[in-house]
């Protein structure tokens, strides 16, 4: 027979709960973590996890995702945006340095940033300990690639379209693994 | 109305122009500050694409450490009136600035740098990283590609980034923080408590 509290009183639902008797509920704990038998089930997602995290394949996907953002993001500057009277990237520019992501991509190159160029345009950096890269498209067709060291005096060169792309990543693959 | 330093005849003196006549001389460990976007970092450090850019007619702006603070760069006297909360202090010194820099290998052709103190009425510690050609004919012109992103590089791989803060009574500039309840397990069961106390008075 159920104990019921008097109408009058205020209802504290929650307490009413705990109260009634016979009790309609109880505690139990989740079959992930109750259940000896769970053990193998736990190590295998435990395994799952750590693979995917140590996945070229994952680490490539995630990196390439928060770049694209980041790129398709610079479309909304505005001129000064630098403070210095910059000029926005243009779609020129933007759409050179996503054709060029998607075949550093290819190359498995991990881009650490997409950045604007305070030139008008955008830039692609790479970066390895105490060295740096980055690879410059400007909205008027130019495209220039950079590398430097805390060691290193800075080198320039200027990419030209009949230059493949991916002889300008290997250049800097070796300059940033050297 | 200074937001980094209190306002007063201290901060009138030192940051305005106040009838002083330009400085030609620079000392090679003078401290120079020049402004850039606190969101474009990468790897804690800054990049040649953000910095010292060359406009027509004029080398990129720089503040000089011997008639200014840090942080002064950022002022809306030295920004033309802006706000410029949300960027950050770009520190290098004199000699950080290369003094020439090769066009090319082939023609062994240098352009030189250096550094020019260009007062503003509200600003006077503006000043300007000029390049000229090595003819001597003192006309500053404005480097060739490879060569800017050369001095950029030069710059960012020896300079210091500063971070500002705004003086009492500044809020910084930017959209307020989302209101969101986060990990805070205390505020998960204060908004617990409360929805029981509603669903209680709801009921009751």
């Amino acid at each position: 027979m159920p104990v019921l509290l008097p109408p009058s009183t205020t209802l504290d639902w929650s307490v009413a709960d705990r109260r009634r008797h016979p009790s309609i509920y109880r505690e139990a704990s989740s079959s992930a973590t109750s259940d000896a038998s769970r053990a193998s089930d736990r190590a295998f997602l435990l395994a799952l996890n750590q693979v995917a995290e140590t996945a070229i394949y994952q680490q490539l996907e995630q990196t390439y995702n928060a770049r694209f953002d980041e790129l398709w993001s610079l479309q909304s500057l505005e001129a000064d945006w630098d403070s210095y009277d910059a000029p926005p990237p243009e779609a020129r520019a933007i759409k050179a340095a996503e054709r060029s992501l998607e075949e550093l991509k290819r190359a498995r190159a991990m881009p650490v940033a997409v950045r604007p160029s305070n030139e008008g345009g955008v830039g692609i950096c790479f970066t390895s300990s105490d060295k740096y890269a980055q690879i410059e498209f400007l909205n008027n067709g130019e495209a220039f690639a950079l590398m430097y060291g805390a060691a290193d005096e800075p080198k320039v060169w200027q990419i030209d379209r009949a230059t493949a792309f991916g002889g300008v990543w290997d250049l800097i693959r070796a300059y940033l693994q050297s | 109305m200074p937001i980094f330093s209190p306002e007063g005849p201290q901060y009138i003196s030192r940051v305005h122009q106040n009838g002083r006549l330009e400085d030609p001389k620079f000392r090679p460990d003078e401290p120079l500050y020049h402004r850039f976007r606190k969101d474009l970092i990468v790897a804690g450090k800054v990049t040649p694409l953000e910095i010292l850019p060359f406009r027509s007619g004029s080398g990129p702006s720089v503040n000089r450490g011997k008639y200014s603070e840090p942080c002064d760069v950022l002022e809306p006297d030295c920004c033309d009136g802006h706000d410029r909360s949300q960027y950050r202090v770009l520190e290098f010194r004199v000699e950080d600035v290369p003094k020439q820099i090769e066009v090319n290998q082939q023609n062994g052709r240098n352009l030189r740098f250096c550094l020019k103190h260009v007062p503003h009425s509200t600003c006077f510690s503006h000043s300007e990283i000029r390049c000229y050609t090595e003819d001597e004919s003192g006309v500053c012109i404005e480097p060739p590609p490879s060569v800017r992103r050369k001095l950029r590089a030069e710059v960012a791989r020896r300079a210091s980034i500063r971070d500002c803060i705004p003086s009492e009574g500044h809020a910084v500039q930017g959209a307020p923080p989302k209101p969101t309840l986060g990990t805070d397990s205390s505020r998960w069961l204060r908004l617990a408590r409360c929805l029981r106390r509603i669903r209680t008075w709801l009921i009751g």
